[in-house]
């Protein structure tokens, strides 16, 4: 193992020592459980071919796959969590910041989950019928995507959580009011 | 029928949605209204019962059974809410129907915590809301003011209206800010081909429409009830059609009689029989918020639903929108507005500084005194400042409106970050 793959993998288990210790210590609906499983799976997945698997090779053909897979994966979740009786996991996807009703949270989960479900088809035939670089458009699409609820959980949630960070600093520094 | 002294029991029988069924004793709360008394439920603490009074009973026994019946099995959907530590109760909805010796005689609903909300009456005379440890500033107000749109808002699209809607109905969580709404039997309802209107009104949250003849369309009622009350919140609890009348402008002097007759001198255009309270702040509020409130309560434009105001408000509210920002003095206040709370304070030093020296004038020439007394009375009406000194200054210290801690927060992002990259790494 390398000093960066050593510091890497440091840097990561302290943030996940952190996520743990400061973890919202209330019931947590089983579709966010089902949604950290599926990464947590790819994760170990990548991890190991990436990494530890010393040379081997992963299946000829899943790589144009890994997209559909990906995609078929949330919408799998998206419908299945709300039909066994769950919240609609879309809430943790693009944040519980915005106020819908429980009607307008199930209409945007079943689009999302209708999108990713085309998304995913779309990509098999790309990849079957286009060549190897408009395939390849396609997949930087999908990470794309995620650059997206990024932006959107930096606009709706770090930047309101940082600014009350900066806040208890400010009230912890300028000590207490007479 | 049985005779009006025999309720309440002390045992009842809850009936719940599904058919399901239990005895339960009530508990004397000691909170009795004009319609029912309110009672604990024993063993069950996140519950009361309504029953109502025996003579009132003896006159809406079937209509009040029909009406509670359908709402125990209608349980509207409402803006899903942040879990907490603690239960949310948006509307005190009856969930279960009380019998007393096998007759209706009222309902149970979820117990709104009293430790943890507040009258939002109080957030109108700011300093009862300091009392309850309330710390009030814009940013607070207008989290308060979305939330109570949102919830009316998701109300009306499942046909479904307050009409009485007034601060007294209203209750505000300390710390959450979200609003509660009470006496969900008066509601008017209009859904799935079940209908019940409702009869009582507050004159002084009714819309001109309606004074004088029943309420013909709830919806535009809630509407302008909304507006009046978020104008309220903004505005230090003055109300829209509260003013000084022009000498001799025919202004009735009560605030019914105003509304009836259009009387609101915080629009955009000056009225030119009424002019805007001294005391009010309404010039530093936002022109996008100012006109909703024109649409609202002045003449002839349509009415702002609940919708739009919880969209204009819902910048206001997150801390992220960036549309609110502090003054020199801390206080928040809206961008090229003058801040609100520095306008008001200088109101009311401005106040005691006139109150200092009418005291001099009253001992020093008596005569003077009496002609500055006199002239000030033909000039207004009321005294706008004697309400606006009862409610001293404001603190400056914003309060997150978000119900999360920072660190569970942080906690969630985390494993989001770690999920993503995941994903994002699985796809090269």
């Amino acid at each position: 193992m390398t000093a960066a793959t050593a510091i890497l993998v440091a840097v990561l288990a302290a943030c996940l020592a952190l996520a743990w210790a400061w973890r919202p210590r209330k019931r947590i609906d089983r579709g966010a459980i089902a949604l950290d499983i599926a990464f947590a799976l790819l994760g170990a997945w990548a991890l190991w071919f990436g990494l530890l698997a010393d040379g081997a090779a992963e299946p000829a053909g899943l790589a144009h796959w890994k997209p559909t897979i990906l995609y078929w994966t949330l919408a799998a979740i998206l419908v299945a969590a709300p039909a066994l009786g769950q919240l609609h996991p879309i809430r943790y996807i693009l944040g519980t910041y915005f106020v819908f009703s429980r009607g307008e949270w199930k209409w945007m989960n079943l689009g999302f989950a209708i999108l990713f479900a085309i998304l995913g088809a779309v990509n098999l035939y790309i990849a079957y019928r286009y060549d190897e670089t408009s395939w390849g458009g396609f997949k930087w699409g999908c990470r794309i995507n995620f650059l997206f609820l990024i932006l959107l959980r930096i606009s709706f949630v770090w930047m309101d959580t940082l600014a009350r960070i900066l806040e208890r600093l400010v009230q912890r520094w300028s000590g207490p009011r007479p | 029928m049985a005779p009006p002294e025999a309720l309440p029991r002390d045992r009842v029988r809850l009936l719940w949605p599904g058919g399901r069924s239990e005895s339960a004793r009530l508990l004397p709360l000691g909170k009795s209204g004009g319609a029912g008394e309110v009672f604990g439920l024993e063993g069950r603490p996140g519950h009361v019962a309504k029953v109502y009074h025996a003579a009132i009973l003896a006159q809406h026994r079937e209509r009040y059974e029909r009406k509670i019946r359908w709402m125990v099995n209608h349980r509207p959907e409402l803006p899903e809410l942040p879990s907490g530590p603690e239960p949310v109760v948006q509307l005190a909805w009856p969930v279960a129907v009380v019998q007393c010796e096998g007759r209706f005689a009222g309902f149970a609903m979820e117990k709104i915590d009293f430790e943890r909300t507040m009258e939002i009456d109080y957030l109108l005379t700011r300093r009862q809301a300091e009392e309850e440890g309330f710390a009030v500033d814009y940013g607070r107000l207008l989290t308060v003011c979305h939330n109570l749109a949102t919830l009316l808002h998701c109300l009306h699209r499942q046909r479904i209206f307050v009409v009485d809607l007034k601060p007294v109905n209203l209750k505000v969580y300390k710390t959450e800010l979200y609003v509660s709404i009470l006496d969900c039997d008066g509601f008017w309802i209009d859904a799935d081909g079940f209908v019940c209107e409702a009869p009582q009104v507050t004159p002084e949250y009714l819309a001109p429409e309606f004074h004088d003849r029943n309420v013909a369309d709830p919806e535009a009622q809630d509407r302008f009830a909304l507006a009046t009350i978020v104008f309220r919140l903004l505005n230090y609890g003055i109300h829209p059609y509260a003013g000084v009348a022009q000498p001799g402008s025919p202004v009735p002097a009560e605030l019914a009689g105003r509304i009836r007759a259009g009387y609101y001198p915080y629009g955009i255009s000056p009225h030119r029989q009424i002019r805007a309270t001294p005391a009010s702040v309404h010039d530093c509020l936002p022109d996008a918020l100012r006109a909703l409130f024109d649409r609202s309560l002045g003449r002839g434009a349509q009415r702002v639903a609940a919708r739009e105001w919880a969209q204009a408000l819902a910048g206001y509210a997150s801390r992220s929108g960036g549309m609110l920002e502090r003054c020199e003095h801390g206080h928040l206040q809206f961008p090229e507005k003058p801040c609100a709370t520095c306008v008001r304070e200088g109101l009311l030093r401005g106040h005691l500084e006139r109150q200092r020296r009418l005291l001099t004038r009253l001992q020093a020439t008596p005569g003077r005194a009496a002609r500055y007394v006199r002239s000030t009375l033909r000039g207004t009406h009321t005294s706008p400042f004697q309400a606006a000194l009862a409610q001293g200054q404001v603190t400056a210290v914003q309060m997150t409106p978000q119900t999360a801690s920072i660190r569970n927060t942080l906690s969630v992002e985390i494993v989001w970050v770690l999920g993503l990259a995941i994903a994002w790494w699985w796809l090269l």
